[in-house]
């Protein structure tokens, strides 16, 4: 039974909906407005006990957190590895870094099984029983109301890991990949599939080899669905994942392929697909093309094995390609160093890649141990995920009830909902994508609004007793940026926003008001754009 | 100092005028009778031949045996006919009644000449005005405006998008917005201008970050005095409720805000019909019809000033793959609308779809340039004549005589 059929017939099983609307269409209707509305995302209050025990932890630490911090307006070096490696720097990953050195804590985090994650574990598994679920049981349930469900989960579920999971080089890798190997999970019936995508395919293999990943990704349904290769067959090519298989996730578009090797390694995946049954991965021969191929002058060697190493043998072919060591070396120092990395540094990545068979930790040492990465503070804009990330890394965040509901909305309007980016490519990683008008406005009112979502304890904590504007203005600058600000910023700040103040005096008024508008204006000011 | 040499010089000092303090946007400006540019960019490569249908020719309905579109007058689904060779995709009823009525042109066989059929490539020559790469960042309208920009509105250029389309990205001071609604701190009469001020004062360096950031805060306060929200739509137009639908509806606000605006860059995505293009391809083009057609209606007598032009990276493979969809091809269609365009006419040289006619894996021709419908449009209706500038890999030849 061929595929669409199953899919149709699972979309339209028991719960027929309205006005001849498939139940994939209603899901997609309701996914797409979920986020400007707000109303349908589960409240997740059962969540709370994570971010109370992280709040707390904050409020016992945050003051006098950042022992470096210098009057001299640089970055610190330990921020500066914290807020690459991380998605922002918490005291206990502070401290663990003042105590064993950046190259031990490098060293911890590639190696994310012996870290401990139960709390953020136990919390997804007890709020979000939705991320064990297999396309097959999604699709054959057909509800509107899990399908919804299965998709703000394993969207609250990514958000929630990278602002509390202690494994954050492991988070950062995952977005790395899920970029890297983007899907569009409103691109259906995808947001049946994704969750199972990052379960299966990319979680197990972000800090493996290269080889590995890209056949994980090969073989899984969501890709073979969102790049068409289920339906890609000996009887007219669909060229889709073997363009994007070559320009995006392997050699890069000048990475030295022809129109004819796009053509040959369509070929080379026909019969790739899904079962109509279980919709898990399956090799079906019928649809094979087992015509000879060549591929970039190399020749497809004809094998028992029925026609599944056609396929095989171009990925492989492709994961030990120079071209593609180039090209994720290059992505990768883009993410973690600069939108445009030295020479050198790509040089040195693309070596370390052919000499390991593609290692990412090895890579990934390689980076962190360059003078490139050192040298490069602040040189990276963050994207809206950072953005937010950070803010509630470093001040806490409790906005009540509908704690990721809210970051939906601002991640809608600073336009960066996971999973959302509308092309294979992913979301943009440079400065120029991000950095408009629309980007500044957003990001400054969701700095207003996420810093009046700052428990008072840890506003309290933060300015430790500061009630003068000019101390206020320092401590708020410690905790969120890192440094002391100079005297004509201080000035700035001071004539606006405590108007009316004497800059060595008590202020009349609530001094954790006055924070949080000053929490305001920094988390709105070039500092913490960047990381 | 005249704007351009302003601009030429500060982009030497690798600067911008910051607008706080020392530079002001003009607000005398905003009379309201300038010409309007809108440029309609269809991401995902649109498949013209089944936008555009050639129907009089046998070659369509062999190479698409079960996807081409139906003759003209053959029951329901059956295209629109345009000239007798030419029909319009049935999802398109009203820009057909459009073209009948001489607001619209079609030009067939046009696109990008650039051999790389990648998607983000071919975007991003497309909207920088080049077909080969080069060492040019800026797009080709920021190009267009800086030669001459002149004591500029501050809305003068706008993206109404999810980040700046990267034909108005470049030293001229364009303005982007997802959203009239959410272009604001949201953050009360008191707290916000407290916030406000104090990043002004921040802000005060040459970077990326300042210009944007000054841009930002200029813009949002013009854009709070004219309040274009409270300009209904008129003359019973329906806008879709779309993302693009309702942008074009707020584009429409801004006009009538008269803010000063003389060129605007909308993005349409989910033209990339690998797959199950019958399923997909009429539902983006009812919007995409529906959208414009709402428009021109709520517009009124102000389109006598207003032109829209569309584009896409490229067009699709000439024949059907297994999925009911076809992969990347070359040549594709522009639809042009509104002020100076003679229409009612399909424009440009047929290439034809004989196996020996068609280039690359098995595409569309193109006979003519994009940038030769664009030169058109931007020398007739907005005064360009540096070409070498706007689209520096491009040479002048001939025209097509779209616009008046």
């Amino acid at each position: 039974m061929d595929l669409n059929h199953r899919l149709n017939q699972a979309r339209l099983s028991d719960q027929a909906p309205a006005a001849g609307q498939s139940i994939e269409d209603q899901a997609r209707q309701i996914i797409s407005s979920i986020f400007t509305s707000g109303n349908s995302i589960p409240a997740s209050t059962k969540t709370r006990a994570l971010q109370d025990k992280f709040n707390q932890q904050l409020q016992a630490t945050i003051n006098g957190q950042v022992l470096t911090a210098t009057d001299t307006g640089a970055l610190p070096d330990d921020t500066h590895f914290l807020n690459r490696m991380s998605y922002g720097p918490t005291p206990p990953l502070r401290e663990q870094l003042a105590n064993e050195g950046w190259e031990n804590l490098l060293e911890r985090q590639l190696d994310p099984e012996n870290i401990d994650t139960s709390d953020i574990d136990a919390a997804l598994a007890q709020n979000f029983p939705t991320l064990t679920l297999t396309p097959e049981e999604i699709i054959k349930a057909g509800e509107v109301d899990l399908i919804i469900k299965v998709v703000t989960e394993f969207i609250v579920s990514t958000l929630m890991r990278q602002a509390y999971s202690p494994a954050q080089l492991y988070e950062r890798m995952v977005e790395f990949w899920s970029d890297h190997f983007n899907m569009n999970i409103l691109d259906a019936p995808l947001f049946a599939f994704k969750s199972s995508d990052d379960r299966d395919a990319i979680r197990p293999n972000v800090l493996g080899k290269f080889r590995d990943l890209l056949f994980a990704n090969a073989r899984s349904p969501a890709m073979l669905l969102y790049l068409d290769n289920y339906s890609n067959t000996k009887d007219g090519p669909n060229e889709n994942y073997a363009r994007e298989l070559l320009e995006l996730h392997t050699l890069g578009v000048d990475g030295g392929y022809s129109e004819d090797d796009v053509v040959a390694v369509a070929r080379a995946f026909t019969g790739w697909t899904i079962n109509p049954f279980n919709f898990e991965f399956l090799f079906h021969f019928p649809l094979h093309d087992r015509r000879n191929k060549e591929v970039l002058g190399t020749k497809i060697r004809k094998t028992y094995t029925g026609g599944i190493t056609d396929g095989e043998q171009v990925l492989d072919l492709l994961a030990s390609h120079p071209s593609t060591a180039r090209f994720i070396s290059t992505k990768l120092a883009r993410r973690f160093v600069s939108d445009n990395p030295p020479a050198e540094l790509i040089d040195a990545l693309t070596q370390v890649f052919l000499d390991t068979d593609g290692e990412i930790k090895e890579l990934l040492r390689t980076l962190f141990n360059s003078d490139a990465f050192w040298a490069a503070k602040e040189q990276k804009m963050k994207r809206p995920l950072d953005f937010l990330t950070s803010i509630i890394r470093r001040l806490g965040f409790d906005p009540g009830e509908n704690t990721f509901r809210y970051m939906f909305t601002r991640l809608q309007q600073m336009g960066q909902i996971p999973f959302y980016w509308h092309a294979p490519n992913g979301y943009p990683d440079t400065a120029a994508y991000w950095t408009d008008t629309a980007a500044m406005i957003s990001r400054w009112s969701s700095g207003n609004d996420v810093s009046r979502f700052v428990p008072d304890e840890n506003m309290e904590a933060a300015l430790d007793g500061a009630d003068t504007p000019n101390t206020i203005i320092q401590a708020m600058a410690i905790v969120l940026i890192d440094r002391k600000l100079g005297t004509e910023e201080r000035k700035a700040i001071r004539r606006n926003v405590f108007a009316g103040q004497k800059p060595n005096q008590p202020i009349t008024g609530n001094p954790v008001e006055y924070a949080r508008i000053t929490a305001t204006v920094l988390l709105g000011s070039r500092y913490f754009q960047q990381r | 100092m005249k704007r351009r040499t302003f601009l030429k010089t500060s982009a030497i000092a690798g600067t911008f005028p910051l607008l706080n303090p020392g530079f002001s946007w003009a607000t005398n400006n905003l009379d309201g009778d300038d010409n309007i540019l809108v440029c309609v960019f269809l991401g995902g490569g649109a498949d013209g031949l089944n936008i555009i249908a050639p129907v009089g020719e046998g070659n369509y309905y062999d190479l698409r045996p079960t996807l081409a579109l139906k003759e003209p007058g053959s029951g329901i689904d059956a295209s629109l006919d345009l000239d007798g060779f030419f029909a319009m995709h049935p999802a398109m009823d009203k820009l057909h009644q459009r073209f009948q009525n001489g607001d619209l042109a079609v030009v067939q066989a046009t696109g990008l000449t650039s051999d790389s059929h990648s998607h983000f490539d071919s975007q991003s020559f497309m909207q920088r005005g080049i077909a080969t790469e080069q060492n040019i960042a800026d797009g080709w309208l920021n190009r267009h405006l800086s030669l001459q920009a002149n004591n500029d509105p501050v809305f003068r250029a706008l993206g109404l998008a999810n980040s700046l389309p990267l034909s108005l990205a470049g030293n001229y001071p364009a303005i982007s917005m997802r959203s009239i609604e959410d272009y604001g701190l949201n953050a009360g009469e008191i707290v916000g201008p407290v916030i406000e001020n104090t990043l002004a004062a921040l802000y005060n360096q040459d970077s990326l970050l300042d210009i944007e950031a000054s841009k930002a805060l200029t813009s949002m306060s013009a854009l709070h005095q004219a309040d274009p929200a409270q300009y209904p739509t008129e003359n019973g137009a329906e806008y879709p409720d779309t993302e693009f639908g309702q942008r074009f509806r707020q584009l429409g606000q801004m006009i009538r805000a008269k803010v000063g605006l003389t060129t605007a860059c909308m993005e349409i995505h989910g033209w990339d019909h690998h797959d199950n293009e019958p399923e997909v391809l009429p539902d983006i083009l009812a919007e995409l019809s529906n959208t414009l057609d709402a428009f021109a209606t709520d517009m009124g007598t102000d389109m006598s000033r207003i032109t829209v032009v569309t584009m896409s990276e490229f067009g699709r493979r000439a024949y059907e793959n297994s999925s009911a969809g076809f992969d990347h091809g070359y040549g594709s269609f522009m639809l042009t609308m509104g002020a100076g365009v003679l229409g009612g006419k399909v424009y440009g040289d047929w290439p034809g779809l004989a196996a020996n006619q068609l280039v690359f894996s098995g595409d569309l021709d193109i006979t003519t340039d994009y940038r030769t419908v664009l030169a058109e449009l931007l020398g007739k209706r907005f005064g360009q004549d540096d070409f070498a500038t706007v689209f520096p890999d491009w040479t002048q030849a001939g025209e097509l005589g779209v616009f008046v």
